[in-house]
């Protein structure tokens, strides 16, 4: 008997045996044969199944008439059986697949372009049909639970938490803690952020840490000292003077006391160091990169004392021509880093973060100043981030045989770094008054408290070799004290539980931390101990770690809460209740913050005044003017972008030589700088992806081969006409993350560009087909391996949409500079040199010409990325409508519902309606049920 | 004759407070051989040197031996020291070098003077590549100067080369040539000279 057509009905399975009208069902019993309106109506049923809606007549004949030729149990195109699809409210997976039925219709992708196009009324009608459907079978399924699920908070909110909370603004947590997963794009969903005896080992880890930090433990705050450094004096910076990648220099001439190596080499490192020719705070000119064996410290500082630090450090630029100081090229950027050294400091390789690039003019020196914290450990490392990233300027690496004697070219001067404090204003600081209000610190006598254990202090003493800083000596114990222990922690408690937990917190909850106090005391702890106790146990609680929100009229508040002034949707359906304002305050300050409320908007949430429009609106102004929605930008970007995995992969070194840690960290600087710009200007979608500026430094510019920008600075630079550069699209960040470093392909790319810029998530790529590997050889071009590969049809529809955007992007290379020809390193004509520093050594050859140009899945053709930037900024819509859902998902930690379609068009309406900005759309969010709802 | 008298008095009590001191209060001075004298341009670190030194002073110094005249009292160099047990020479020198070492991070010391006779030393003269550099000849020096047999040395800058003073029947020339050789400083064949 052969297979036939059938359509499963609660169970049965009528099966079409042969003839047009020969039909019986799967046990054997015959049954007469449906008409094709039949079986429509018996899918119509089906979808509809527990919805507890009348059947929608119009559904059966459009799919019956449009979708069961080639969505039955027989043709199954696109792996789709309409005949037995089980119905939406039967699970989450079939529900995806009526909404992707849904989407195809509306987008106007099904019935395909060769079928007879069903009328424009008629699609209306079926789409608003299948989507009231979905939304009835959706809210059905989600009624039982909160949309946005109790979630722990990530490693940076975490540690931007602690920070605020203790106003330790540097301390290092995230380190401590695993790694966060992702769901729907960014680590805020409940999904993503499970917990495991290894995440609480962890936290128990950061709050001893924390708490080690936030607490004094001296009477007077250690006095606050100036550190003069110079890389002269650090025993591998004296190294590299000997070796010649080095000079010493004293107002902006050669110090003679270590002259620049010449024919013959210095000997002698140690000889040099005893006779202290290092120690004579010169300036240091420095002619080489960093690279794996070379990273300049400023060992002789390591931070004793966590805390705030001024520091200023002196550059200055030169070109050195076999002795001479000349001025030179221009402005060149000096980097300094924090580096955390590990157990003494000795070797190199420590871990370490970009405190900044700074500008190195011509011969003059230029002092920056910079507010930094620093942590124990920590000092300060320098780069000649502009110069060229090779190596070694010794003999014969440019031909040179006289040393650094015959060395002509850049050169970056470190004249000194300063490091003032650490800076106190308040003593004790104000992470211990949090945990100790106004208690004194008073000596603890071991004799008059003999049955008391005092607390633990570890001595602080410099562990950095080289490092010549070193502590104060301070005599006994110092610790708050106080005769009324249980009243005090009482007291204390009520000040910090609510701070910690960000909400009300009851007595009954306070008193089960002051019973860990007591119980610590009658251990024999002191009170010092036993608060640290309570406290930590607050720290490792699911109050602090995970972000409780409670809805209006729930009881764990005990505070009343005003009046919703945003109420459900009438007739929709939804029975979603806003947040409490607690609650709001919190979803508010992680959203923009990265972090918790301020004691702002926990007064506005505890006098119920947050909620309003006007005072949402005052303060989504006031986060978004604060310092700390630096924090936003960071972390939204770096996941609605991608922008964390920039360093995922390191470009070829023959194919791009070029390529630096400078650039990339200038790539990043570039996209969130011009993401802060759309914000304060509060410009369009469509600067997206297409715009007349740019966020550039010298680096970048040159990259872009756009003129006139000096400097490590990034400022906002008027692109010249026929740029593609200025949005995301075309952004070097985007497109080396996109890129594998040796290859570029428009499939990743196109991806990229649908999923992040445009919301059209593609398709995971069916099994059992083999990747499109790249040609580095440069014999084929990955257009033409592409088009073998969409000669498989079951590649070929999602290809179609997804590697047009990916065409266009054809014309960036890996680290996103624009070309016209593919680089090889294989046989072809020689590479000019274009904007390449003359310093660094080509190898690689042209390969085949580079073709921009495709068609979109709707038709439009484009020739370059102008005319595909072109078609994408005339149609905003589906850019705002994407930043939007991105938006939301990030800011409320929980995937975009069918149902949440609706609201988030109005949303995108109303935005538009007031100029499309890209402020207001945060605004309009923020005021909208989707925001205050969970 | 009263006051005659009185003068013979005041003198017996005096020398009854003198002979009172312990014998090791007197200034001594001694001289000794200096290590670390590299090159002409040491004898400014040496008096700067000894500026910091506390109570040994610097007589006088000649270069062309490597050697100094030191001012000292036993009692400071030695504040615990029995009186009528004055340490020997050999702690001497060694209590002198250890204050000049630290005063200097060990680029200067002392010890004994030579007790070859100069006519039975040799003089050795290698000539090397150009050090331009007082730390670097300092280095070529102390790769020869450790040497045992190396009575004393220097290293000229014009002519660049080092010359030792050595004892024949404890070193060479090729000794000291594959001193410096491994302390990375360049030879100058004779050829290369020429």
């Amino acid at each position: 008997m052969k297979a036939g057509k059938s359509l499963g009905i609660m169970g049965r399975k009528i099966m079409k045996t042969g003839g047009a009208g020969s039909w019986r069902v799967a046990d054997g019993v015959p049954v007469t044969a449906p008409s094709r309106q039949c079986l429509s109506m018996i899918l119509c049923s089906m979808l509809l199944w527990t919805s507890g809606q009348a059947a929608e007549p119009k559904l059966a004949p459009f799919f019956s008439k449009h979708c069961i030729e080639c969505h039955d149990a027989e043709t199954k195109k696109g792996n789709l059986d309409l005949t037995s699809l089980p119905p939406a409210a039967s699970g989450t997976e079939n529900f995806a697949r009526w909404v992707k039925v849904h989407d195809r219709v509306v987008s106007g992708e099904m019935p395909p372009k060769k079928k007879a196009r069903p009328a424009l009324a008629e699609v209306k009608a079926i789409t608003r049909s299948l989507s009231d459907t979905l939304i009835a079978a959706e809210r059905t399924r989600l009624a039982a639970e909160p949309r946005t699920g109790v979630r722990r908070l990530t490693r940076a909110e975490y540690e931007n938490t602690v920070r605020d909370l203790f106003a330790l603004p540097g301390i290092r947590l995230q380190d401590l803690l695993p790694a966060d997963g992702s769901a729907h794009g960014f680590d805020k969903n409940s999904d993503a952020l499970d917990i495991s005896h290894v995440n609480l080992a962890k936290y128990v880890e950061a709050a001893d840490h924390a708490l080690n930090v936030a607490i004094a433990t001296q009477p007077a705050a250690p006095k606050s000292e100036t550190a003069l450094l110079s890389l002269a004096g650090n025993s591998l910076p004296n190294l590299m003077v000997l070796q010649g990648d080095a000079v010493l220099l004293r107002d902006k001439k050669l110090d003679p006391v270590v002259p620049p190596a010449g024919v013959y080499a210095h000997v002698g490192h140690g000889q040099h160091e005893q006779l202290g020719l290092f120690s004579r705070m010169s300036s240091y000119g420095v002619f080489r990169h960093e690279d794996e064996s070379w990273n300049p410290y400023f060992q002789t500082f390591a931070t004793l004392y966590p805390g705030r630090y001024k520091v200023r450090a002196s550059f200055w630029s030169m070109t050195w021509d076999q002795g001479k100081i000349l001025p030179s090229r221009g402005v060149e950027a000096a980097r300094l880093s924090i580096v955390q050294f590990n157990e003494n400091g000795r070797g190199g390789g420590h871990p370490s973060s970009v405190l900044g690039y700074y500008a190195a003019p011509s011969i003059d020196s230029q002092v920056h100043e910079m507010d930094v914290w620093l942590n124990y450990k920590e000092s300060f490392g320098f780069n000649t981030a502009s110069l060229a990233p090779v190596v070694l300027y010794r003999v014969g690496t440019w031909g040179q045989k006289d040393r650094t004697m015959g060395f002509t070219g850049p050169c970056i001067v470190n004249d000194w770094v300063e490091v003032d404090g650490p800076l106190h204003d308040v003593w004790p600081p104000r992470s211990h008054r949090l945990l100790f209000g106004e208690m004194p610190l008073t000596e603890f006598k071991a004799a008059e408290q003999k049955d008391v254990r005092p607390p633990t202090r570890k001595p602080l003493r410099q562990e950095i070799i080289g490092a010549r800083n070193r502590p104060e000596q301070v005599a006994g114990i110092w610790t708050p004290q106080t005769t009324q222990p249980l009243v005090d922690a009482d007291r204390l408690l009520a000040g910090f539980l609510p701070k910690a937990f960000r909400r009300p917190v009851t007595e009954g909850v306070r008193k089960e931390y002051v019973a860990k106090v007591e119980a610590r005391l009658q251990a024999g702890d002191c009170f010092e101990t036993a608060m640290r106790w309570a406290c930590r146990a607050a720290l490792c609680s699911p109050d602090f770690l995970y972000l409780v929100e409670t809805s209006k009229g729930d009881t764990l508040v005990p505070k009343p809460q005003a009046k919703a002034n945003t109420p459900a949707k009438p007739g929709t359906g939804d029975k979603s209740v806003p947040v409490t304002d607690h609650a709001l305050a919190a979803r508010l300050s992680y959203f923009l913050w990265n972090s918790m409320p301020d004691d702002t908007l926990l007064a506005l949430a505890a006098k119920g005044t947050l909620s309003q429009p006007k005072m949402l609106r005052e303060q989504v102004e006031r986060l978004l003017k604060d310092k700390k929605s630096e924090r936003f930008v960071e972390d939204f970007l770096g996941q609605w972008l991608k922008l964390r995995a920039i360093a995922a992969n390191d470009p070829d070194k023959k194919l791009y030589p070029e390529f630096s840690p400078y650039l990339q960290d200038s790539m990043v600087a570039e996209t969130r700088a011009y993401f802060r710009e759309l914000l304060e200007k509060n410009l369009p979608a469509k600067h997206l992806v297409k715009s007349d500026f740019a966020m550039l430094n010298e680096k970048l510019a040159t990259h872009y081969g756009i003129k006139g920008v000096s400097g490590p600075e990034i400022r906002r630079v008027k692109l010249p006409p026929g740029s593609p550069r200025g949005g995301f699209l075309t952004q070097a960040a985007i497109l080396k993350i996109t890129a594998n470093g040796t290859t570029t392909s428009p499939v990743p790319r196109g991806a990229f560009v649908m999923a992040r810029l445009l919301g059209q998530e593609p398709e995971p790529p069916p099994a059992n087909v083999a990747a499109v590997e790249p040609d580095v050889r440069g014999t084929t071009t990955i257009r033409d391996q592409l088009a073998k590969h969409r000669d498989n049809a079951s590649c070929a529809s999602c290809h179609a949409k997804m590697d047009p955007p990916g065409f266009a992007l054809e014309s960036f290379d890996v680290i996103g500079g624009l070309r016209e020809r593919y680089r090889s390193i294989g046989d072809g004509e020689a590479a000019p040199r274009g904007s390449i520093d003359p310093r660094i050594g080509i190898s690689f050859k042209l390969g085949p010409k580079v073709d921009a140009s495709g068609e979109l899945a709707d038709g439009r053709k484009f020739g370059d990325i102008a005319e595909f930037q072109t078609l994408l900024a005339s149609s905003p819509r589906p850019l705002l409508l994407n930043l939007a859902q991105q938006l939301t998902i990030y800011s409320t930690g929980r995937p975009l519902a069918f149902s949440d379609r609706a609201s988030l068009d109005d949303l995108v309406v109303r935005v538009e309606k007031q100029g499309g900005g890209i402020r207001t759309l945060i605004h309009e969010l923020v005021q909208s049920r989707l925001f205050q709802t969970r | 004759m009263q006051p005659l008298l009185q003068l013979r008095r005041l003198f017996a009590f005096a020398a009854l407070i003198l002979l009172a001191l312990p014998l090791h209060a007197e200034e001594q001075v001694g001289t000794y051989r200096l290590i670390g004298l590299s090159a002409a341009e040491r004898e400014a670190d040496l008096r700067e040197v000894m500026k910091a030194v506390p109570d040994v002073a610097l007589v006088s110094l000649d270069a062309a031996k490597a050697e100094v005249t030191l001012r000292y009292e036993l009692e400071k160099l030695f504040p615990t020291a029995k009186p009528k047990q004055p340490p020997a020479a050999e702690k001497i020198t060694e209590r002198i070098s250890s204050l000049i070492g630290q005063a200097s991070k060990n680029t200067f010391t002392i010890t004994a003077p030579s007790t070859v006779p100069p006519d039975k030393l040799t003089k050795v003269e290698i000539p090397i590549g150009v050090l331009d550099c007082k730390g670097c000849r300092y280095a070529a020096y102390q790769a020869v100067a450790k040497l045992d047999g190396v009575e004393r040395a220097t290293v000229s800058a014009t002519p660049s080369a080092v010359i030792a003073w050595i004892d024949p029947t404890k070193t060479n020339r090729e000794a000291l040539e594959d001193a410096l050789k491994k302390a990375r400083v360049e030879l100058v064949l004779a050829t290369e000279l020429k």
